[in-house]
């Protein structure tokens, strides 16, 4: 390896002793005519569009409700060998409640089921599988993307999650330590960190879109296992929730 | 897809072969197959390659027009240069007024842009079907009648837009400046570059094009619901004519790499976090070695034995991994932010001491089950055209022909925990590794990053 370094050294220093002299002076002077392709009529207008546009032809979306209420989507793509499936509560967004609290409940979906441990499904991956939490102002879930012949098992395995989660006590510490940090590394660019400050000092810990999803400090250090199952059991009801399939 | 006809339209075939063991259940393994056309290839008599593929899962093409040439091709004291030129290639042309090209994009493509990395500048746009011509006129015009509408105004215009996206490369070139020895040219541009940028004069932007902005330069794709034919034919109209400039194409210098052992790079400069990163310098690219070196990836960023060591050591909450490929050389980089005042001294005695026990997690269960998931990523590259056409690009950079999945498929299947083990032996060793400490100083007292190279002491 030195004896590398010392190649690579050498054969730099041979090329920058033969471009010495002024900078840049290794690439010549710009010779011949600016522009030797010859000039075209049809060069002098952008081409005419070709035909009339073509809209994309949205799969076909078939929906069911089961009878507890939860709403069904099926897209059938055939060209894809991925496919995805989607639990989603438009109950479970972090606009609405204490702040914080619908984060680390998304994210406690990830640590373990009454049958899995939380090191495989936040693994974050199962074989092919990808799993993963996400949340917005007024919608949670959870998606699983793998490939499209394991549909069904991902369909099982998000029924797992969503249903029978396990809240472990000591998972959900370690999961508010890590939403702290996670708060600590979004407020690294100022104007993040700024925001968080002023909306913190404008609306405290009440539970208001404006208010900081990973929740505060304070509000972070009120939540316990008891309000996260209770979230749970009331947000992720079937009959305010989605199960989206996408795939071959 | 039924199996048969896809291999009678001649459509790419992604099986995944059974490569199983026995305990894997034959129900839970992936057992299908892809199909899109086959991407067909040409070269104009004027040099430039061609490559298209029809895929008419939706109305609209992806164009992308690479150019073998990157800030690497500076020369030196006349940083940005590249990246300058990339941007007055955005100005008039004989047909274009001002603006029109922005125009033109604007209305008619929903993603488009031009980004000079340090070996490529790469141009794309994502048009509607009806529309692909258009992107072809614009590249043409870039191409064979941007150079004769450069002037004074717009090189003093686009240096002070240069200048002001400096900051998106002060992180790398931080680190690059203490990597690569000063004559290197993955060398950044000096502390000075600002003075550099000044000293750029209008010979040198044109001296650049000429050597570069060409047609036996470049190769374009074009990925999207087109018949070949025609395409082709758009391309003939466009290209075709293109003559390419009197003087010689630029030679490109790029010495293979390698860093020297056991050593530290410290990097002192205001910073929230300190880090430590494991950065491993690795040979020309290569397919296979490719194919293990995302395996590799996907098994620690899966569930790794480190992180465990360096959360309970107090040093870190875990790392994360990274893979860049350059020409001839690479880097795989493991970056550690360090908490609150811990030496990184501490982490690097760790990875050392925990680095060995990768080895031992490669088991032949766990190298499968990330051999999906690379396989996965890989099938995703085929989502759309874009993705396709991104993916064209980068293995034509690297490895000098079109993407081909079932053959990326093939080389992740060929992955095994011994082939692993070589890798992590023949390249991954601790010893060979660069440590590259960033640590905080005050904005008080500084000038700019202060940075030193020494021998790492076990």
């Amino acid at each position: 390896v030195t004896r590398g370094w010392l190649t690579t050294s050498l054969a730099t220093l041979a090329v920058s002793l033969a471009s010495c002299g002024r900078p840049g002076s290794e690439l010549g002077r710009p010779r011949g005519p600016l522009t030797p392709t010859p000039d075209a009529p049809f060069r002098s207008a952008p081409p005419d569009p070709i035909g009339a546009e073509r809209w994309i032809e949205a799969p076909v979306l078939r929906h069911a409700v089961l009878d507890n209420g939860l709403e069904l989507l099926v897209v059938e793509q055939p060209w894809t060998a991925l496919g995805a499936a989607s639990y989603a509560s438009r109950n479970a967004g972090y606009a609405d409640t204490t702040p914080g609290l619908a984060v680390v409940t998304a994210a406690m979906l990830l640590r373990g089921t009454e049958f899995d441990d939380g090191r495989v499904l936040t693994g974050p991956r199962i074989g092919a599988f990808a799993v993963e939490a996400w949340i917005a102002e007024n919608a949670a879930g959870i998606q699983i993307e793998t490939f499209g012949s394991q549909a069904r098992a991902a369909i099982e395995l998000l029924a797992q999650i969503v249903r029978r989660p396990a809240f472990d006590p000591g998972e959900l510490q370690a999961r508010l330590a890590s939403q702290s940090t996670e708060s600590f590394a979004s407020s690294t660019f100022v104007e993040g960190h700024l925001e968080a400050l002023a909306l913190e000092q404008l609306y405290g810990d009440g539970p208001r879109l404006t208010s900081p999803a990973w929740g505060t400090k304070r509000s972070r250090a009120a939540l316990t296992r008891e309000l996260v199952v209770e979230y749970h059991r009331t947000s992720y009801v079937p009959a305010a929730s989605a199960l989206i399939v996408v795939g071959p | 897809v039924n199996r048969r006809r896809a291999i009678g339209l001649g459509l790419w075939l992604v099986a995944l072969a059974p490569n199983v063991r026995a305990e894997h259940a034959a129900a839970s393994r992936p057992a299908y197959v892809v199909s899109v056309a086959k991407p067909m290839e040409h070269r104009l008599a004027n040099g430039l390659r061609v490559v298209l593929q029809p895929d008419r899962r939706a109305p609209r093409v992806a164009v992308h027009v690479v150019y073998r040439v990157g800030s690497a091709d500076d020369p030196k004291g006349l940083g940005e240069l590249a990246h300058l030129l990339e941007h007055l290639t955005y100005g008039p042309t004989r047909h274009l007024a001002a603006g029109a090209i922005f125009e033109h994009l604007e209305r008619n493509s929903w993603n488009w842009n031009g980004t000079t990395s340090v070996d490529h500048t790469t141009y794309h746009a994502l048009v509607p079907s009806h529309r692909i011509a258009l992107p072809l006129w614009l590249e043409s015009e870039r191409m064979a009648f941007a150079l004769e509408a450069f002037t004074e105004t717009r090189l003093e215009s686009d240096k002070r837009i240069v200048k002001n996206e400096l900051w998106q490369r002060a992180h790398d070139w931080e680190m690059a400046r203490g990597i690569f020895p000063e004559a290197h040219p993955y060398h950044p541009p000096s502390h000075d570059v600002e003075d550099e940028i000044d000293g750029i004069d209008l010979d040198h932007v044109r001296a650049l094009y000429q050597r570069t902005y060409r047609p036996d330069n470049a190769f374009i794709v074009m990925v999207g619901d087109f018949q070949v034919a025609h395409a082709r034919s758009l391309v003939d109209r466009y290209f075709a004519p293109i003559v390419k400039p009197e003087p010689p194409l630029l030679p490109r210098f790029r010495p293979a790499f390698t860093f020297p052992d056991g050593k530290t790079l410290t990097i002192w400069a205001p910073r929230y976090t300190e880090v430590v990163k494991a950065v491993w310098s690795l040979p020309p690219f290569d397919f296979q070695r490719a194919a293990e070196i995302e395996v590799l990836a996907e098994i620690l960023g899966d569930e790794d034995p480190l992180t465990d060591v360096l959360r309970r050591a107090g040093v870190s909450e875990g790392f994360t991994l990274e893979v860049e490929q350059r020409l001839h050389t690479g880097f795989f980089t493991l970056s550690l932010a360090l908490r609150r005042d811990v030496d990184p001294t501490r982490a690097d005695r760790l990875l050392d001491a925990g680095w060995p026990r990768v080895a031992e997690i490669l088991t032949p269960e766990r190298v499968e089950r990330a051999k999906d998931v690379v396989v996965r990523h890989v099938l995703r590259e085929l989502e759309s055209a874009e993705s396709l056409a991104r993916a064209h690009c980068h293995w034509l950079k690297h490895a000098g022909r079109p993407f081909s999945p079932s053959q990326a498929v093939t080389w992740i299947r060929r992955v095994s925990p011994a082939s692993l083990a070589r890798l992590l032996t023949a390249h991954l060793a601790p010893k060979a590794r660069l440590s590259v400490h960033l640590r905080h100083t005050d904005q008080a007292r500084f000038d700019r990053p202060e940075t030193s190279l020494r021998t790492r002491t076990p």
